[in-house]
């Protein structure tokens, strides 16, 4: 009787208890995973959660710096501090050219005609096309136009064009002798060329249609009236940068 | 039951455990170690010639009597019973001084090599290209992200840190540095003709820019312009690499307590436009200064 009386409780509480344990128990399942992915959250999370970290202790660091020193001792370190900036200004005002120079923009070809600070005109322009030209496996010609400063060093009025031996290849044609006619064209760079290097030049173009296109083959191209007044107002030591 | 719920309890403490010794090994002790760990700056030390060291003196022996003079004309008050908020406000314009000089200090070391850099203005908000002390280009800067580690540095180390430039040592973007085409010769001027192509606009391509420079700062460069589909796949599997890494440096060290140096990192939003022309325009290594 004794065992009887002792089962029936634990038979009529058994759905009851068994609810209970088993809230505890998904409550439990669910702090596992949390904390589980917390710890994998802080892995993932590391560079932030260290960047809090460094706000926090900043707040805690003792400047020293902000309070060591006396007023005068201040006051001789700013006059000093001013004076070495000045000192820097001038020197960097120093390099800015007294001559109009030109910038040109690579990316998006296009120009920037400055004299003593001011823009005194802008346009587009084409460069270089970023093309390899593969003639064989090891010869090749890119084409590209160079980035960084450069000086003017000619100008050329109703230039010609020597083509070089790309041209000739390009066009599927074969190439001729250095000193042969066919290489002279006295109208593709129109009125005016400028050189800076390399065989590098600002010059006309018959294609102005594509200026604001990268389609040289490294030189930087010019509209008409643009290149008249580049070409007027750069001289030879005129600064020609180049991003 | 009381079994699993056992199981279940011991597996909550030593989850909780696991996290505990997680977050201490991962971003408590990296944090209390990075004690002002960007103080240890040295100067990059120039070997003196027997000609430098002439000069030095000369200098040195001018600038002294200069300085003398200079004292002597500008006579400074000399306050002692100043107050605690005014001392407090000199030292600020000192310090900002100091980080002004720094700046142009850097930018005319610069100015003396041919190559392009890069500086970046966080007070005006501006980003620029320069060359030989030319600004190339500019672009206004539209947000500003900093690292909180950079106000672990006292002001003078600060100072030291911006005065001499960046040195890239690693870029990744979503953009090609130069977008090149490879085509080969053409054999005749029928095989010529038929490579003829009309030129067009390029594709602009949306920009996300990752530039890891000395002295551990890292810059990310992105555009405030709205992205294109393709664009937020590119940014975001280079994002997701970044975290990658992180994550598995993270990993290592908890077992190896091994933590890297401090890197603080700037995170700023620039035009398209202007985004892929500072990327496209600087060299391979290109040097970068600083104000901020």
């Amino acid at each position: 009787m004794e065992n009887e009386i002792e089962s029936i409780p634990e038979i009529n509480s058994s759905p009851k208890t068994a609810g209970i344990w088993s809230v505890t128990n998904v409550v439990l399942s669910l702090l596992l995973l949390i904390l589980l992915f917390s710890s994998i959250s802080v892995l993932y999370y590391m560079p932030e959660l260290v960047d809090l970290g460094y706000s926090v202790k900043a707040v805690f660091i003792k400047r020293e710096d902000s309070h060591s020193g006396s007023y005068a001792k201040l006051e001789k370190q700013i006059v000093s501090t001013r004076r070495s900036l000045e000192d820097l200004n001038s020197k960097l005002q120093k390099l800015i050219p007294q001559q109009p120079y030109i910038i040109i923009n690579t990316t998006y070809s296009s120009f920037k005609l400055v004299s003593l600070g001011d823009t005194i005109r802008t346009g587009v322009c084409s460069t270089g096309s970023n093309t390899i030209l593969k003639v064989s496996e090891k010869k090749q010609y890119v084409f590209k136009t160079p980035k960084g400063v450069f000086t003017v060093i000619n100008r050329k009025k109703n230039p010609v064009w020597v083509k070089p031996d790309w041209y000739f290849i390009e066009e599927g044609l074969p190439i001729p002798p250095r000193n042969s006619e066919e290489r002279f064209d006295s109208w593709s760079m129109g009125e005016w060329a400028l050189g800076f290097g390399d065989g590098y030049y600002i010059h006309g173009t018959l294609y102005q249609r594509f200026l604001g296109l990268p389609v040289s083959h490294g030189c930087v191209r010019m509209g008409d009236e643009d290149l008249s007044v580049v070409a007027n107002t750069l001289q030879v030591g005129s600064k020609v940068y180049i991003y | 039951m009381k079994i699993f719920k056992r199981i279940l309890i011991t597996l909550n403490v030593l989850a909780f455990l696991i996290l505990v010794y997680v977050f201490v090994v991962t971003v408590v002790i990296p944090v209390s170690k990075a004690y002002l760990p960007l103080t240890k700056l040295e100067r990059p030390v120039e070997k003196p010639t027997k000609k430098s060291k002439k000069a030095a003196e000369k200098s040195s022996s001018k600038s002294t009597k200069g300085a003398q003079k200079e004292v002597k004309e500008e006579e400074v008050p000399v306050e002692e019973n100043v107050s605690d908020k005014e001392l407090i406000a000199r030292f600020e314009t000192l310090s900002n001084l100091r980080k002004q000089a720094a700046f142009l200090s850097a930018r005319y070391d610069l100015s003396k090599q041919d190559s392009i850099y890069l500086v970046i203005d966080l007070i005006d908000s501006v980003a620029m290209l320069e060359v030989k002390g030319i600004s190339v280009h500019r672009a206004k800067i539209h947000a500003v992200e900093k690292s909180h580690s950079l106000k672990l540095f006292h002001d003078k180390d600060f100072s030291l840190w911006l005065e001499y430039p960046f040195e890239l040592k690693a870029a990744k973007a979503t953009i090609p540095k130069i977008p090149i085409v490879i085509k080969q010769a053409p054999k005749d001027t029928i095989e010529a003709a038929a490579q003829v192509v009309i030129p067009t606009a390029p594709k602009r391509e949306d920009v996300y820019i990752t530039m890891d420079f000395t002295k551990n700062l890292r810059l990310n460069i992105s555009q405030v312009d709205k992205l294109d589909s393709i664009g937020e796949i590119r940014i975001d599997s280079l994002a997701r690499e970044h975290r990658k890494r992180s994550f598995v440096k993270a990993y290592e060290s908890l077992h190896t307590y091994k933590y890297d140096k401090i890197a603080p990192f700037i995170n700023i939003k620039l035009n398209k436009a202007d985004a892929t022309i500072i990327y496209r325009a600087l060299p391979d290594r290109p040097q970068m200064v600083l104000r901020m």
